[in-house]
């Protein structure tokens, strides 16, 4: 079985998924059978390159008020992120652009290393303050899950996997999703959002029922 | 960044729509519906609480 996860590394509710997913999947009978395989989304593509901002700032662009209002609303998803054990520090949190973040996972993919790449990197956007969009800090990431930093590095200062980051997006949208984390089981079944990890185990036994089931 | 509701999705920007409303705004997600089959969207059938596909938890309008 195949689960495919759309999710953006600045994206706070991805983290929280992941683990849910994770949770679920640890008490799957089945879950030696699933594959499960990270895709990209990016929740804003106008985020201009080049301009890192402190994510409380940009929430408080958007909506005005003060930033204690601001903390106010992150502390919700900071307690819910809590009670997965991720310890968010989102006013440390710094707003990027994520193209060159997605491209480099699709070569962490190619040396299949994709769920430890993004996992590092959600917890270098949501815990740890790391700036994303600057190559040398990606490329050191990178290297902690076992990407080459040379090729990281070649990676990042071109274009390469810019058309699978592309594709990614477009299929996203293709299925029906308008926002991450977006779970699609052997495509067919979708769950939108980082939903409790029942749901999640009650779709993988819902989609593994179905695989098993003979066609007529 | 986006912020949502507990059922938790994040909502891609899309001009001239207002997102990430403060989550006190959020409808409560109801619980114990984890497998209520949503409508299907492009092929797929959904599964769990519905949520950011209707963007009804206060990320999307």
């Amino acid at each position: 079985m195949r689960v495919e996860v759309w999710s953006d590394v600045v994206c706070p509710w991805c983290y929280i998924g992941k683990r849910r997913l994770e949770t679920a999947l640890a008490q799957f009978e089945h879950a030696d059978e699933v594959e499960v395989v990270w895709r990209s989304f990016q929740l804003d593509p106008t985020y201009p390159k080049g301009d890192p901002q402190p994510v409380h700032e940009q929430l408080q662009k958007k909506f005005g008020g003060s930033l204690a209002q601001v903390r106010a609303m992150t502390d919700h998803v900071t307690a819910l992120a809590a009670e997965e054990g991720l310890a968010y520090d989102l006013g440390r949190s710094i707003m990027v652009n994520t193209v060159d973040a997605h491209r480099l996972t699709h070569l962490a993919k190619a040396h299949g290393l994709g769920g430890e790449m993004h996992e590092r990197l959600l917890r270098a956007q949501l815990m740890e303050g790391e700036t994303l969009d600057d190559h040398d800090t990606l490329v050191r990431l990178g290297a902690e899950v076992g990407v080459p930093a040379d090729e990281a590095r070649r990676v990042l200062a071109g274009n390469e996997y810019a058309r699978d980051f592309a594709e990614d997006v477009r299929e996203a949208r293709a299925l029906g999703a308008t926002g991450v984390p977006f779970f699609v089981l052997d495509r067919k079944y979708g769950i939108s959002g980082a939903q409790p990890a029942e749901a999640f185990l009650s779709a993988l036994r819902t989609a593994h029922g179905e695989a098993r089931t003979p066609a007529r | 960044m986006s912020v949502s509701s507990s059922a938790g999705g994040s909502t891609a920007q899309q001009p001239n729509v207002p997102c990430d409303e403060p989550p006190a705004d959020r409808p409560s997600v109801p619980e114990s519906v984890a497998s209520a089959s949503l409508p299907k969207v492009s092929g797929l059938v959904f599964l769990g609480v519905e949520d950011a596909q209707a963007c009804s938890d206060g990320t999307c309008r």
